[in-house]
């Protein structure tokens, strides 16, 4: 289960981030929460944790397919030029 | 052979394969997801993966890494004429986790992945298309899990957003079985996950043998 990415942003704003800015959110735990003191590293990490499964801010559509099950098995018209055998 | 990670990838042709690389995760391979694939599976309704940033996964494992031994991977490939690197999917595992069936022995944990869509797929490779990334994906992580001298064991979560297709995938094509609901999820160290909601998988070793063995012809290039 991941956490939900709006953990992310809600704790990204509080370290002066626009929450609203996801490519913000994105650098600031790229860059930024690496170089952050250990102790506050690991505040981050638990929360993400203690949030994990945590329901959206707003309903989404209902799922019923992963990622993993996403994969066909299409029929090939021609044969690939990257055969390894 | 159960140490070695897959080396190819099956097409629906059977004597046709795609070469492979499995390494860490690096920027480049970010990029290139964002821009190719997120964006289309955000589109597509049926993905557990839907709306995620790989980024934030990868912060969050490496700075959980240094207590579950966390370990990100890109499975990539090449295509044929132009030689530009595909990438398939994206692995994280935590390589050393309790076995959620019995706490007191060490799994591996399949943390996140994700592969890529055949509709995007399409998009950058000629037919016939790399298939069972999903499969290898999971490979990935029962492999960790031998090497680590685990016997393979390994536990992973189906997504509640994969529905029950995402389980059956695990059950049926992975052979996995499912922790029961009532059982307690181990309490060692922070856990990466709060509340058994029925949807917790693994491999014990007999099982994880048998799966390994399912992919053996692939961890080779003949």
């Amino acid at each position: 289960m991941a956490t939900p990415m709006h953990v992310y942003n809600d704790i990204a704003g509080r370290y002066g981030v626009d929450p609203t800015n996801d490519n913000a959110v994105d650098r600031f735990f790229m860059y930024r929460v690496p170089k952050l003191p250990k102790a506050t590293q690991q505040a981050i990490v638990d929360e993400l944790f203690a949030r994990n499964g945590e329901p959206l801010p707003r309903q989404t559509p209902k799922r019923t397919a992963s990622a993993t099950r996403s994969i066909n098995q299409p029929s090939p018209k021609r044969i690939v030029a990257a055969s390894s055998r | 052979m159960t140490t070695q990670f897959v080396k190819r990838v099956p097409t629906v042709d059977p004597s046709l394969f795609y070469r492979v690389q499995i390494t860490p995760i690096r920027q480049r391979h970010l990029l290139w997801w964002d821009t190719h694939v997120q964006p289309q599976i955000n589109r597509l309704p049926h993905r557990a993966d839907q709306g995620w940033r790989w980024q934030r996964h990868l912060t969050t494992a490496r700075l959980a890494g240094f207590r579950h031994h966390v370990r990100d991977f890109a499975l990539t490939t090449r295509h044929p004429s132009r030689n530009t690197e595909i990438v398939l999917g994206f692995v994280i595992v935590a390589t050393q986790y309790p076995f959620l069936p019995n706490p007191k022995i060490s799994s591996a944990f399949l943390w996140f992945c994700s592969t890529i869509p055949s509709s995007v797929l399409t998009q950058h490779l000629p037919p016939p298309l790399p298939k069972r990334l999903g499969l290898i994906t999971v490979d990935m992580a029962v492999t960790l899990a031998f090497r680590n001298l685990w016997s393979g064991r390994m536990g992973t979560h189906a997504h509640p957003q994969g529905g029950r297709p995402l389980q059956q995938f695990y059950e049926q094509t992975c052979q996995m079985t499912r922790l029961p609901h009532h059982a307690s999820l181990p309490s060692w160290g922070r856990r990466l996950f709060m509340v058994n909601d029925g949807r917790y998988y693994y491999l014990d070793e007999d099982a994880a043998l048998t799966f390994s063995h399912r992919l053996t012809h692939l961890r080779t290039m003949e």
